[in-house]
């Protein structure tokens, strides 16, 4: 009576049954390779996370925060499902870890020594209504954020904050996490310059689900 | 006459075939290929590139001219993407993807005045992305951010100021890439 042996149950003839020497071969033989094609499909899928990189450019009133609603094009993309979308304000439909950053840039105006710039990627619950997509009392998750201080007149043009890693499976957000939204909201000052204008680019990379977290 | 599974072809006796010595040898030897191939698969995800060079020496930087840093020793390098011996300033892609760059460099103490101290990343001489803060001297600056790379690719890091005073150079500098994702 053929046993099976070990964790992958690996058939064993038994002395009763080597006439089916075989069949018992064949069957190791595709046990064994869809073992190798069930790893190879793990090993796939973290070789090929998604990630992509958008750039935009805005103008945005001096010392206020707003919402930037559209990307101006796609960097790069790999391995992006469709249905997230092209525009910054793109929905994460892929439970598990996230890398979020950006790189920002002031691109006119001088900035005023003392004076400072805040920059914030913000991450909102699937369906928040518009009116709670802000900064300053909105329904976010998290909060990326970099200040520059100008400590000498014409310096310091750029913020840049690279992001920290979010669960949207953790216990505490839910599991209707599934469509979270990326925002990115800018609050500056620059000396009473009435707009800035920035360019910059955002981008996020899928690191894996719980288990399977590498970077 | 013997059959092969369809991926990883190994070999099996079929039902009437001679089943003697060379034919287990053709399974077991099969068997260890796809095994081998299985492992290799793996490896893959736990071998991804990952490089980084580094150098301590001064290195003069011209105010306000973006300056290719240099280096001098291979911290670490699974891919022969350092190549010191081709270039001193360039990690060299070999292998096609999505990598998180970084770099980070070192301004000495000394300058009078520092209006802004750049860190800028470049792909075969075009900018990436470029950071600009005008905080201090005797502190690290540095810069992490993605880029989709293909063979060959040439990875830099350049150094900028502007002020007056100070000794015009960069000390300690690090300049890295790791592989995030496949095409």
């Amino acid at each position: 009576m053929t046993e099976l042996i070990g964790t992958h149950e690996i058939p064993c003839l038994s002395d009763t049954d080597y006439a089916a020497y075989a069949l018992y071969m064949q069957c190791v033989a595709e046990q064994v390779e869809a073992q190798l094609v069930a790893n190879a499909a793990v090993a796939d899928s973290v070789l090929h996370r998604p990630i992509r990189m958008w750039f935009y450019t805005d103008d945005l009133p001096d010392g206020s925060a707003a919402l930037l609603g559209g990307a101006d094009g796609v960097q790069f993309s790999l391995n992006y499902p469709a249905t997230f979308g092209n525009s910054i304000a793109a929905t994460l439909n892929r439970r598990g870890w996230w890398r979020f950053g950006m790189l920002y840039r002031c691109t006119s105006s001088a900035p005023v020594v003392g004076n400072n710039r805040l920059v914030t990627v913000a991450i909102f619950p699937p369906n928040t209504p518009s009116s709670l997509r802000n900064m300053n009392d909105g329904a976010w998750s998290l909060k990326l954020q970099d200040i520059a201080w100008e400590t000498n007149t014409g310096g310091g043009e750029s913020l840049y904050t690279q992001a920290e890693v979010y669960n949207p499976g953790d216990p505490t957000v839910g599991e209707n996490d599934l469509g979270m939204r990326i925002e990115v909201a800018i609050a500056c000052e620059s000396g009473g310059v009435e707009t800035v204008t920035f360019n910059g680019a955002l981008w996020a990379i899928y690191l894996g689900d719980t288990p399977s977290i590498s970077i | 006459m013997p059959s092969s599974t369809a991926i990883y072809g190994i070999t099996y006796p079929c039902s009437g075939d001679t089943i003697d010595p060379a034919a287990l040898a053709t399974f077991a030897t099969t068997l260890d290929a796809a095994l081998t191939q299985g492992q290799a698969d793996l490896e893959r995800v736990t071998s991804r590139p990952n490089a980084q060079m580094s150098a301590t020496a001064s290195q003069a930087v011209v105010i306000n001219t973006s300056t290719d840093l240099t280096y001098t020793t291979e911290v670490y390098d699974n891919d022969g993407i350092v190549n010191l011996g081709v270039s001193t300033s360039a990690l060299i892609i070999q292998t096609a993807g999505a990598y998180l760059v970084w770099g980070s460099f070192r301004l000495p103490s000394g300058f009078t005045t520092l209006t802004s101290v750049n860190v800028i990343l470049t792909v075969n001489g075009i900018e990436q992305g470029r950071d600009i803060t005008s905080n201090d001297d005797d502190i690290e600056y540095a810069l992490s951010i993605p880029m989709n790379l293909q063979v060959g690719d040439l990875v830099r890091m350049q150094a900028r100021w502007t002020g007056t005073g100070g000794p015009a150079s960069v000390t300690t500098r690090l300049l890295s890439a790791s592989y995030v994702a496949a095409p």
